[in-house]
């Protein structure tokens, strides 16, 4: 305990200190929300692939696998396929059309404080779910690891992030989260040599003594089926419109960097995500799954266990101060997006018109760090029992239903306009959300509200969501095409932008 | 109006060339467009049908070599995935030099 303690403590004081360094160039709002534009692409793929390969892929994949087999895997296939996605359709447009926010693209054809107010209001509450996901997740994980209260826990997460975001801004944020995907990548790759050490050589060595049933897919009811696919494409779909991954494509200089950004993001996630499984495979043969549920019923000890199993203490506790890192850095990742959405979109451009100065505007981005930060922390301490996958669904499946479909058909479709970018962010958040409230996870007996059936037979929304959110964009557009000021900036010169970048 | 996104030679005969006009510029980026988009939707649905499949029926439940038929064709997407990308950006780049030409004459011009 004393040298995880330890490790943790390291780790901290380096990102400490990245940030003391960073804070002396944040001074200007490019600075603070988007890094200058300076970051390098290969560090900038490093800092994306870290956004996405949370605690949750690290000790919940493992965990999984670990516990049930391949229905585990799931959860890692889709990720190189949504970064695949976002390189061919959305890097590079939104690079060339965004400056500080995804909002900035959007307000790029279609100005006005209304669309820009709404869509900072979807960015808000996506990275609200997903900042309380994260905090309720580490302070449970600390928790379980440190033996600290959970509410400690995620007040001193929370005194972290604020201090990353407040004074060191993007740069900061960014060099942390780098830091970050190289320890994961390192731990990861440990964990693998140790595993094949004792198990191997061969990866399938590790997998040959197990029963096929736990290495092999099962046909699943009808419902699970469709429960998959739904989250399948929530996960695929989701990540273009998830605000804190999609706005580190405005920290490099230009759309090429943006696309190499996202290729050494891909070949990360294709390399970490074909490890995992590996790994939990590892830990169900070094443990067996029965003490893998015994530390923790969803299995997510797992990669701790087995680090202590092939590596003792000292291995076990570079686990924990890596898995804590990457809650941090990510955490901090969403935080600085939010505090865009809330002090460029909402009080810049909506409440004051845009007649806010820079000084202004950034003093009000380092405040609402704080404010969100308290928010979630409030919001995490009352969503203990919540179950996180979850919320983590639903926000995918939200901005899936939500931002995708405005961000895409901005940049792609010339007969989209205000009216259906409207009705398809309204309409998409009323939709997901009114869908989840009727879902098992809210009525009958595994929800909420026990003794009412779910109306909806689905726990994750995507596969209705999103195309009803395509569908209420082409609707609004139709409905508001005889619109003059709905039409916003010529198609042809967005068209230009997006394509060449002038 | 030539597509041709080839950069110029060691020789530099493309460089004795009339930088392409804009015209043709948006032409080539709307073909990237429209295959990277014909490659998103394609990738999407083989994706998907490797979810359908593995779930609902048992074409993909066999093992070979100790390790699941799925695993290795989740495996083989990865790759598939990763292959996709690496053309693209090749492709892409082969473009910019194209692009990079015209706004280079562009601004010779002062703009236009």
């Amino acid at each position: 305990m004393a040298l995880s303690v330890f490790i943790v403590v390291a780790i901290i004081g380096v990102t400490l200190a990245i940030t003391y360094f960073a804070a002396k160039r944040n001074t200007s709002t490019e600075s603070h929300y988007v890094a200058e534009g300076q970051v390098g692409p290969i560090g900038n793929g490093l800092a994306i692939s870290g956004d996405y390969v949370s605690a949750a892929s690290f000790l919940g994949i493992t965990g999984m696998i670990g516990i049930a087999g391949f229905s585990g895997f799931y959860y890692a296939t889709a990720v190189p396929i949504a970064y695949l996605l976002v390189l061919l359709i959305i890097a590079e447009p939104l690079r060339n059309l965004g400056r500080f926010t995804l909002a900035d693209a959007v307000a790029a054809r279609f100005d006005g404080r209304g669309l820009r107010g709404a869509l900072a209001v979807t960015t808000i509450v996506i990275s609200a779910m997903y900042m309380v996901i994260q905090f309720v997740g580490a302070g449970l994980l600390v928790q379980m690891l440190l033996g600290i209260e959970f509410w400690v826990a995620v007040v001193v997460l929370g005194g972290l992030m604020v201090v990353y975001t407040m004074f060191g801004g993007m740069l900061a944020t960014t060099w942390v989260q780098v830091l970050k995907t190289g320890l994961l990548i390192g731990a990861t790759a440990l964990l693998l040599f140790l595993v094949l050490a004792k198990f191997g050589p061969s990866p399938l060595q590790v997998t040959e003594p197990l029963s096929g049933d736990l290495t092999s897919s099962q046909p699943q009811s009808t419902t699970r089926t469709l429960d998959v696919v739904s989250q399948q494409l929530a996960l695929a779909l989701g990540v273009m419109g998830l605000p804190h991954v999609m706005v580190r494509f405005l920290t490099v200089k230009d759309g090429p960097a943006a696309r190499k950004s996202g290729l050494v993001a891909l070949w990360i996630f294709s390399i970490f995500y074909m490890v995992l499984p590996f790994i939990g495979y590892g830990a169900m043969r070094a443990l067996g799954s029965g003490a893998l549920v015994d530390a923790h019923p969803q299995g997510n000890l797992a990669i701790v266990q087995l680090a202590e199993y092939l590596g003792g203490p000292v291995l076990e506790a570079i686990v924990i101060g890596i898995t804590l890192a990457t809650i941090l850095a990510v955490l901090a990742g969403v935080a600085i997006a939010t505090s865009g959405a809330f002090a460029h979109d909402l009080y810049t451009h909506v409440i004051k018109n845009g007649k806010a100065s820079n000084e202004q505007q950034l003093k009000v981005a380092r405040l609402s760090l704080l404010g969100i930060a308290i928010v979630a922390m409030v919001l995490a301490l009352g969503a203990k029992g919540f179950n996180l996958g979850f919320l983590a669904n639903v926000a995918f499946a939200v901005a899936a239903g939500t931002s995708l479909p405005v961000l895409v058909l901005s940049i792609y479709w010339r007969g989209f306009n205000r009216v259906g970018a409207v009705w398809a962010l309204v309409g998409g958040l009323g939709v997901s959300l009114g869908l989840v409230m009727i879902s098992p996870n809210v009525l009958g007996p595994t929800g909420l509200i026990t003794g009412v059936d779910p109306l909806f037979p689905l726990t994750i929304p995507a596969l209705v969501s999103v195309p009803a959110g395509f569908l209420l964009a082409y609707i609004g557009s139709r409905v508001g095409s005889s619109r003059p000021d709905a039409i916003g900036t010529d198609f042809a010169i967005i068209e230009r932008r997006a394509l060449i970048g002038r | 109006m030539s597509l041709d996104t080839s950069p110029p030679t060691a020789a530099g005969t493309r460089l004795t060339q009339p930088a392409p006009d804009l015209d043709s510029i948006l032409d080539i980026a709307r073909r990237r467009r429209r295959i990277s988009l014909t490659s998103a939707a394609a990738v999407l649905v083989l994706f998907m049908s490797y979810i359908v499949l593995t779930t609902s029926t048992t074409v993909l439940s066999g093992t070979v070599a100790g390790l699941g038929l799925a695993y290795w064709i989740g495996f083989s997407i990865f790759a598939a995935v990763l292959v996709v990308a690496q053309v693209y950006i090749r492709w892409a780049r082969r473009m910019d030099v194209t692009i990079d030409a015209y706004l280079a004459a562009d601004e010779k011009n002062g703009g236009r």
